[in-house]
């Protein structure tokens, strides 16, 4: 590890640590943040327990533990920490992407306007009374079909720019979330309005195994497929014409990484909720880690998201006795980061 | 001539008629009462129209009326609490009353100011604890306003005493206050006999799809449960919030009481991974609450009902009472009609709570 110091001020060089050992520690991270996350709770259930509870799943042995326990653990947390996990590295690494496609360091997987079409669909599912299944697929549905609409506005002639496509998404993006107002319009006061305006605040805390079972393969779909993507996103990030001249067809590869960061948004919020921040701050801490090179920024944003959303869950259903939604403390912790981010970024330049 | 002399005489016979008409309001008994917030308010005769902006209050118009008559805006709240519970059952025209009196999205009750202008209210019944933005274009519109608030047994009963004031019927709030005071007296007297250790955990919930919506201290539910001898599980929590499945294991509640609230049913406990495994999911000491007057839980005037099928229900060999005759009672009291066996069954959820230990004994007693 280096750092460059100037003005009495130490600076870090991004990518200036050495990657086996950033690829140690977010594996490190992402193992003490799993097991912190089935360690901790509303009930009490020693480390211990937990840990037994655990193993008995692949070598049965004799319950030295409750029932209610193991349920505990079994049922509530292991999926959740799943759910969650799977959900911060999925919307990290569409973050990462998004920010390399779109050369913007504030682009991230909201950008698209896919957040606020998948919020609708959940938005209206649960003002019809539809959970479930019905709900996620609902939610996800409504967020692909953002995407296509995004699509249809900024592509002309076949070809589309960056910029109309961050106008498009804007554009898509206020309207869907007018209409999850207008839902909120119609909601029952003192049944679905809470559940609509919880909801949209993002959280876990109806995380269950069928909802991993249903989010998990899209999100590591979409995940997978952007990283087999990381050298055509290296050359995206290049300026349109240079990313041609290297034999890349520009506009295809950017329609495509688009719709496997739909496909992971659409999926984290038809189960989650909008979980804001993630894909913005956490592609940043892992650029810091590893540079800018997609092929170590996507992976090591996979991890870092996963680790960093299972720890900020963790601290949201344990602080109090009552749930803190996931979107309040994500922003509490990430628009301070982003600050401090864009201070250094800006000292940075203005020394060289 | 005649058409002349004609005139003169109709003109004559309308003076008349007019100066009678105005002396009428000086005749009529003028009525003086504080709100809730202490604010004096003066109307020159019993209030017959009334509008009320908040739910709670329009159903205890009602009872101590008898009658919706007065009723000319409710809540749309109300209008679900009138459809679910026994006001729309005796007085299905008050299901008709006009709701679209609140600004739709903009908060449940922010009125709509031009709305209620159109019902040409004698007075507005208004929350006097969300803030100014919710009363300032009622008082910018010169309504009469009346303030009301929650939370303590003595407003509960400012309530009734303010209500009935207005409509010109203050002997009823009387019997309705006494009847309160009355229950609290038996309920806190017969909770005496419960031992001071091992009391029951008892919590009021309304699953959501996000969690668990708890009445925690300070709500109606928690001083019904203290009151029969027992403890809130949900006491950390002030007012109400909402909580994980995690959490209700941890408090481990030994009854719950599910709040009546859209198609609330005993499976969501009994049938759920974790809960089921609470001492009230092994017991099967999930009951839901009854909407009658208003949804058994939240704030009104059959609290009364509501404290007792709690205790009753809680410590079943402890409070014996007979709910249903208290019941019957008081209905008939509230809405001039004795309220018949099957809608009796039909209140208390017979059906959707078959099964609840002591629940037919309670229901039956």
């Amino acid at each position: 590890m280096s750092d460059v110091a100037f003005n009495g001020a130490k600076v870090l060089r991004p990518g200036s640590f050495s990657r086996p050992l950033v690829y140690g520690l977010m594996w490190a991270l992402v193992i003490v943040a799993a097991m912190l996350g089935l360690c901790a709770g509303r009930y009490p259930v020693s480390p211990g327990n937990v840990i037994d509870i655990l193993l008995s799943q692949v070598w049965p042995r004799p319950a030295a533990w409750l029932p209610i326990e193991e349920r505990i653990v079994t049922l509530v947390r292991a999926p959740r920490v799943v759910l969650v996990g799977i959900s911060g590295a999925g919307l990290a690494i569409a973050g990462a992407a998004m920010q390399g496609i779109f050369r913007n360091p504030l682009a991230s997987p909201q950008t698209l306007g896919v957040s606020a079409g998948a919020a609708f669909g959940g938005a209206l599912g649960i003002l019809f009374g539809i959970s479930g299944y019905l709900l996620v697929a609902g939610a996800f549905t409504t967020g692909v079909l953002s995407l296509l609409v995004v699509g249809l506005i900024a592509r002309l002639g076949g070809r589309s720019d960056t910029a109309t496509v961050v106008l498009a998404g804007i554009i898509v993006g206020t309207f869907f979330a007018a209409l999850v107002s207008l839902t909120q319009l119609f909601a029952d006061p003192q049944t679905s309005l809470p559940s609509i305006v919880f909801w949209l605040m993002g959280s876990f805390a109806t995380a269950t195994w069928d909802r991993v079972y249903v989010a998990a393969p899209i999100v590591a779909a979409g995940a997978a497929l952007l990283w087999m993507m990381r050298f055509r996103i290296n050359v995206l990030s290049l300026r349109e014409e240079e990313a041609q001249s290297l034999g890349v067809n520009v506009e295809r590869d950017r329609w495509l990484a688009f719709l496997f960061v739909a496909l992971i948004v659409g999926a984290t919020v038809s189960v989650a909720g909008i979980v804001a921040w993630v894909g913005l701050v956490v592609p940043h801490a892992a650029r810091l880690l590893v540079g800018h090179d997609h092929r170590h920024l996507l992976p090591v944003s996979c991890l870092l998201g996963a680790a960093y959303l299972t720890f900020i869950d963790m601290l949201a259903r344990t602080s109090t006795t009552m749930e803190i939604p996931l979107g309040v403390l994500t922003a509490l912790i990430g628009a301070p980061f982003v600050a401090v981010l864009l201070r250094r970024t800006q000292r940075g330049s203005q020394a060289t | 001539m005649m058409w002349n002399r004609a005139n003169k005489r109709i003109v004559l016979c309308l003076m008349a008629g007019l100066s009678v008409a105005a002396s009428v309001p000086s005749l009529a008994q003028e009525i003086r009462f504080q709100d809730l917030t202490g604010r004096a308010m003066t109307l020159p005769q019993p209030a017959s129209r009334i509008v009320s902006v908040i739910a709670p209050t329009a159903s205890t118009v009602v009872s101590l009326d008898s009658a919706p008559r007065r009723l000319v805006g409710v809540n749309p709240i109300s209008i679900a609490t009138f459809s679910a519970g026994i006001v729309g059952r005796v007085f299905p025209e008050a299901l008709s009353v006009p709701s679209a009196i609140t600004q739709a999205g903009a908060g449940v009750f922010t009125p709509n100011v031009e709305a209620i202008a159109r019902l040409s209210p004698d007075i507005v019944i208004q929350a006097g604890y969300a803030g100014q933005d919710i009363i300032q274009p009622l008082t910018n519109a010169g309504f009469n306003i009346a303030l009301y608030m929650w939370g303590t047994e003595d407003q509960a009963r400012q309530v009734n005493t303010m209500i009935a004031t207005i409509i010109g019927r203050p002997d009823r709030a009387r019997e309705v206050n006494q009847w309160r005071a009355d229950t609290i007296a038996r309920i806190t007297a017969s909770a005496a006999a419960v031992p001071a250790a091992g009391r029951a955990k008892v919590i009021q919930l309304l699953p959501t799809p996000n969690g668990f919506t708890v009445w925690g201290n300070n709500t109606m539910a928690d001083f019904a449960i203290s009151m029969a001898g027992a403890v809130n599980a949900a006491k950390a929590v002030n007012g109400m919030g909402n909580v994980n499945r995690e959490q209700l294991a941890a408090w481990d509640p030994d009854v719950v009481f599910l709040f009546n609230s859209g198609n609330v049913s005993r499976d969501q406990i009994l049938k759920d991974p974790i809960l089921s495994v609470t001492s009230a999911g092994r017991s099967g000491r999930v009951y839901i609450l009854p909407t009658a007057s208003v949804n058994w839980g939240s704030v009104g005037e059959d609290d009364p009902l509501f404290w007792q099928f709690v205790a009753a229900l809680t410590y079943p060999q402890v409070h014996r009472f007979d709910l249903v005759a208290d019941m019957r009672k008081w209905f008939t009291f509230m809405y001039g009609r004795l309220v018949t066996e099957a809608e009796m069954g039909d209140l208390l959820l017979a059906a959707r709570n078959s099964g609840a230990p002591n629940y037919s004994f309670i229901v039956a007693r």
